[in-house]
C-alpha cells in the first residue's frame, strides 16, 4: 500500500520521468518540469592566480607597477630577499632612463603614516636601484591617494582591490 | 591593526621544530594513498608555522598546518583558536570586524598572487562566513590552484595580517 502511494507522489511529481520509464508511454506527454541534469561545476583556476608586478606601456612612457606584499616586509621599508633579486635584474634595465619611484598604500590607517610609510618605500627601492647602478632616480610618497582599485565597494571593504593598491610604480620613457 | 607576535615558520628550522612544531610536521612528504579526510581534520598539534595576533575581538592563534599541492589544485588548512571574552562562539565577520578573513597565496619569486579558487556557480572553494569555537581550534581549509612545480614555498597571506613566509608546499 505504501509502495502505491509513493508511486502515486512520484507521478504527481515527476510525470515526465513516469512517462519516459513506461514501454510506449504517450510522447506528447511532455518532459519533466524539473532539471534533473546533475550539475558539475567548473573551477575557475585562471582567474584565481593575479600578477603581482604589471607593465603597462603608453606614448608617455612605461610603468612598472610591483605590489608592496613582495617587496616588502610587513608594514615596514625593509626589502624582502626576492625583492632585492627583483630589482637587481630590473636596475640593468633602468639604467640611463630617468625613473620616478612612487610609493602607495591602500587605505587602511591614518593618512599621514600612509603617507610616511610609502615615502621610505619609494626611498629604499630609490635607494636600492642607485646602488645597483641606476642614475636620474626621483622618489615620492603618495600614500593612498591615486588609488588603482576601489579600496570598497558598496561601502564594504575590498581586500583584493587594497591589495591592489598596496604597490610601488616605477615610471620612465622608454 | 597591531602585530604583538613574531610569525615563526618552524618548518624552516634547521633542527626541526625548534619552535614547538615537531619535526615531522613541515615538509614531510604525503604518500599517494593519503586520504582527503586527512587534510579535513587538522590537528592543531602539528603546525608547520604559528603565530600569535590582536583582532577586532580578541587575541587570536593562528597556525599553518598543511598546504598540499595535488594535480591542479593546493589545499590549505590552518586553526584559528579565538579569543573573545564572554562568548562561547562567534562567526567569522562578527570576530574580523565585518568580513570574514581573505587568505591567499603569494609567490614573491614568480610575483604570483593565488586567490581562493571559485566554481562557475560562484562558491568560493575555502571557508567562509564560519562559526568559531571561541577558545577551540577551528579548522579552516582553502583551495587554490596549485603552484608550478618548481615553486618550493609560499607566503600565506591570512587578512591584513603579517603573512607566514616561505611556508613549504608538500607534493
Amino acid at each position: 500500500m505504501r509502495r502505491l502511494a509513493a508511486a502515486f507522489l512520484l507521478a504527481a511529481a515527476l510525470p515526465g520521468a513516469v512517462a519516459a520509464a513506461e514501454p510506449g508511454a504517450d510522447p506528447s506527454i511532455g518532459a519533466s518540469p524539473l532539471d534533473l541534469a546533475p550539475v558539475v561545476a567548473e573551477i575557475l583556476l585562471a582567474e584565481s592566480v593575479i600578477p603581482l608586478e604589471e607593465e603597462e606601456r603608453t606614448e608617455a612612457g612605461t610603468t612598472i607597477r610591483i605590489s608592496s606584499d613582495v617587496l616588502f616586509e610587513f608594514d615596514s621599508a625593509t626589502l624582502t630577499p626576492a625583492a632585492a633579486a627583483h630589482l637587481a635584474r630590473l636596475a640593468e634595465r633602468l639604467k640611463g632612463s630617468e625613473v620616478e619611484i612612487g610609493g602607495f598604500t591602500d587605505s587602511l590607517g591614518a593618512p599621514a603614516y600612509n603617507r610616511e610609510l610609502s615615502q621610505r618605500r619609494a626611498n629604499t627601492v630609490k635607494d636600492e636601484l642607485a646602488r645597483l647602478g641606476a642614475t636620474g632616480l626621483t622618489a615620492r610618497g603618495y600614500g593612498e591617494a591615486r588609488p588603482v582599485a576601489p579600496n570598497e565597494i558598496n561601502g564594504k571593504d575590498n581586500p583584493e582591490g587594497r591589495a591592489k593598491n598596496r604597490r610601488v610604480e616605477l615610471v620612465f620613457g622608454s | 591593526m597591531s602585530v604583538c607576535a613574531m610569525v615563526l615558520v618552524a618548518g624552516c628550522s634547521a633542527g626541526g621544530g625548534g619552535d614547538g612544531a615537531p619535526p615531522e610536521a613541515a615538509d614531510a612528504p604525503r604518500s599517494a594513498e593519503t586520504p582527503q579526510s586527512d587534510v579535513a581534520v587538522a590537528d592543531p598539534g602539528k603546525t608547520i608555522a604559528q603565530a600569535a595576533f590582536d583582532g577586532p575581538k580578541g587575541r587570536f592563534e593562528l597556525a599553518v598546518v598543511s598546504l598540499t599541492a595535488r594535480g591542479r589544485l593546493a589545499n590549505l588548512t590552518l586553526t584559528l583558536t579565538p579569543h573573545y571574552e564572554g562568548k562561547e562562539s562567534a562567526l567569522a565577520f562578527i570576530y574580523f570586524g565585518g568580513n570574514a578573513p581573505v587568505v591567499s597565496l603569494v609567490d614573491p619569486v614568480n610575483l604570483k598572487r593565488y586567490l581562493v579558487v571559485k566554481d562557475s556557480e560562484g562558491n568560493s572553494l575555502g571557508s567562509g562566513n564560519e562559526n568559531y569555537n571561541i577558545g577551540r581550534p577551528n579548522t579552516l581549509n582553502y583551495t587554490f590552484a596549485a603552484p608550478p612545480e618548481n615553486v618550493a614555498s609560499v607566503d600565506v597571506q591570512f587578512d591584513d595580517y603579517p603573512p607566514f613566509r616561505d611556508v613549504p608546499v608538500s607534493r
